[in-house]
């Protein structure tokens, strides 16, 4: 991969993300009223000391420049929420949670689409991972989640239905989030091999008499891996969203539920750095993405 | 396609009068009932005669709050649908039409969008909408989320409409309308828009469940339509936490959700592929 052709994937990343900025930043300060509206207890210096502490008395553009200054240094405001803590503190406190709880999701469907999806192909077996891709496409986290509480923590009582220290209350939230990636990774490899065996080379090795398993091992393989990786950004985007609901229903106290509740709260700062944190680093993992899509296929031009 | 064939009803044809007749008995009950009594005496009872599913925690009629959710949801599914393809393909249809700052400028807004998981787009746009309250109205939190949703989910359009636009403007019959003298706007309405239209229609209905789940997750994390208001979303909460004592509270409105979201999974995607056939392209861009 040339490397003028990833610089320029890279500042158009970063352009991306500027822009993102001045745009959360722009929605949220838009609102009137600010979080301390509804304590009219207060009296008017306490309230000024309170705008002032929190730099809601100076001007739109200065609070964004502001903004973006503190941005740079690693400073993303004060959280409402949680009485003047941090963002980035109350960030990283619920960071490790959600990125085991993401990395596990994402391991699960990546290795369990592509097993699942090789082994179907093979043993000519497409129709059940279809007909199962399409149950769950229609099985939202909403759905799954209260009905697998249900029935395994409540009726069978196998599985616990909240998150604590024990391994197996990990199995529930685990799964909610990682089937519905995993029924399209392997459906997306299944085109994918059926499509590149159709290829003349493939055609040719198999004329040559080179056995199935080792023409999709060593040839078809990689080819039909392209489609689950261009997949990989809207999955991940797609486990982000999930996990809002997930982490609320499961009480995980991760990234999404704390989305939920600076939603309910009206936290400005930490709704927007959030919003900034799950931005910046999609936008990160898609240009990775590219990277690796590029080594795996050269004559590709963009990814999307 | 083969398996839907075997049955005695193809599956999209069966999958369609699900959908309307939920549609139709939903706005039928909200005209005749009303969904939002509550009657505690019957609080929590199971199915009887009289309340045929039986009634939820405040004692109203689960049959009731169910159809009339059906109603409300479809309703504001719909609703979004359309706004977001017509923001979409106004937008769309500029850029590809225009190209040069425009196109750029639009498409790097949508890229910009389309960076966010989109949940957490429509949440943050919903909280600000329900903040600035353009609407004044009781009905705002309604507005607010069908406004959210909508400018929260229009790239995919734009960039379909885009793609489907720039092609249709390279082929003759565009060069002979500029050369007779149409209007910019005619050869758009007239020409492109007529001539896209199936693609776009099968694109707006493969949405539509996105746009179903995305007002029953918000207004499941209490950011949405506010109760006593029936929606699947609110159902889903009010089973969620009487889940314990009668399961078929929850049971019932997901099942009904999980239903609903299958038969326009099966009704589109039956159409993307009719259209397939007959060389209409559905990019679906991912």
């Amino acid at each position: 991969m040339s490397l003028p052709r990833l610089l320029r994937r890279l500042l158009s990343a970063l352009l991306t993300l500027l822009i993102l900025v001045v745009l959360c930043f722009s929605l949220v300060r838009l609102v009137p009223g600010g979080p301390f509206d509804e304590e009219s207890h207060l009296s008017t210096a306490v309230r000024e000391y309170q705008q002032h502490t929190y730099g809601f008395d100076r001007s739109l553009p200065q609070q964004l420049g502001l903004y973006v200054l503190q941005l740079v240094q690693g400073d993303l405001g004060l959280s409402t929420l949680f009485q003047g803590q941090s963002v980035v503190v109350v960030i990283s406190r619920v960071l490790p949670t959600s990125l085991n709880l993401g990395l596990l999701v994402l391991a699960l469907s990546w290795f369990g689409g592509i097993g699942l999806g090789t082994i179907a192909f093979q043993n000519k077996s497409q129709k059940i991972v279809r007909f199962l891709h399409w149950l769950f496409l229609a099985a939202p986290t909403l759905f799954l989640g209260p009905v697998l509480i249900l029935i395994f923590s409540i009726w069978w009582n196998l599985l616990p239905a909240a998150v604590d220290s024990r391994w197996q209350s990990w199995v529930l939230p685990v799964l909610v989030l990682a089937i519905r990636p995993t029924a399209n990774i392997a459906r997306l490899l299944m085109s994918g091999l059926d499509e590149s065996l159709a290829q003349p080379w493939v055609q040719t090795a198999m004329a040559y008499g080179i056995s199935q398993k080792r023409i999709i091992g060593r040839l078809a393989f990689r080819q039909s891996l392209i489609p689950t990786l261009a997949y990989l950004g809207p999955a991940i985007a797609g486990i982000f969203s999930g996990s809002v609901i997930v982490e609320s229903i499961f009480n995980i106290q991760g990234l999404g539920s704390l989305f939920a509740q600076a939603l309910l709260n009206r936290d400005y700062n930490l709704t927007v750095a959030l919003t900034l944190f799950y931005g910046s680093i999609l936008i990160g993992i898609n240009v990775l993405i590219d990277a690796v899509m590029w080594r795996f296929e050269p004559r590709m031009e963009s990814a999307l | 396609m083969s398996s839907a064939r075997r049955l005695p009803i193809p599956a999209p044809v069966l999958s369609s009068a699900v959908f309307l007749i939920l549609l139709l008995i939903g706005t039928f009950v909200t005209l005749a009932f009303d969904s939002t009594a509550t009657h505690v005496e019957i609080a929590l009872q199971g199915p009887s005669a009289q309340h045929w599913l039986g009634a939820d925690s405040l004692g109203r009629d689960l049959s009731l709050r169910i159809l009339g959710g059906a109603r409300v949801s479809l309703m504001m599914g719909l609703a979004c649908s359309l706004l977001s393809a017509l923001i979409g393909i106004v937008l769309g249809t500029l850029a590809g039409a225009r190209g040069g700052w425009l196109d750029n400028f639009v498409m790097r807004f949508a890229e910009v969008l389309s960076a966010l998981p989109q949940l957490i787009t429509i949440g943050l746009l919903v909280i600000f909408l329900l903040q600035v309250d353009p609407f004044k109205s009781p009905t705002s939190s309604f507005v607010a989320l069908i406004l959210a949703i909508s400018l929260g989910s229009w790239t995919l359009m734009a960039r379909t409409v885009r793609h489907l636009v720039a092609r249709e403007k390279s082929l003759p019959y565009s060069e002979s309308a500029v050369a007779i003298g149409a209007s910019g706007l005619r050869i758009a309405f007239r020409h492109w828009l007529p001539n896209l239209a199936p693609s776009l229609l099968v694109l707006i209905g493969l949405q539509l469940p996105n746009f179903l789940l995305f007002e029953s997750f918000l207004s499941f994390l209490g950011v949405g339509l506010q109760p006593p208001t029936p929606s699947w979303g609110l159902l889903l909460q009010e089973g969620w936490r009487s889940m314990t004592v009668s399961p078929h509270l929850l049971l019932l409105p997901a099942g009904l959700l999980f239903v609903t979201v299958l038969s326009l999974n099966l009704i589109f995607e039956a159409l993307r592929k009719r259209l397939l056939r007959r060389n209409f392209s559905v990019d679906l861009h991912h």
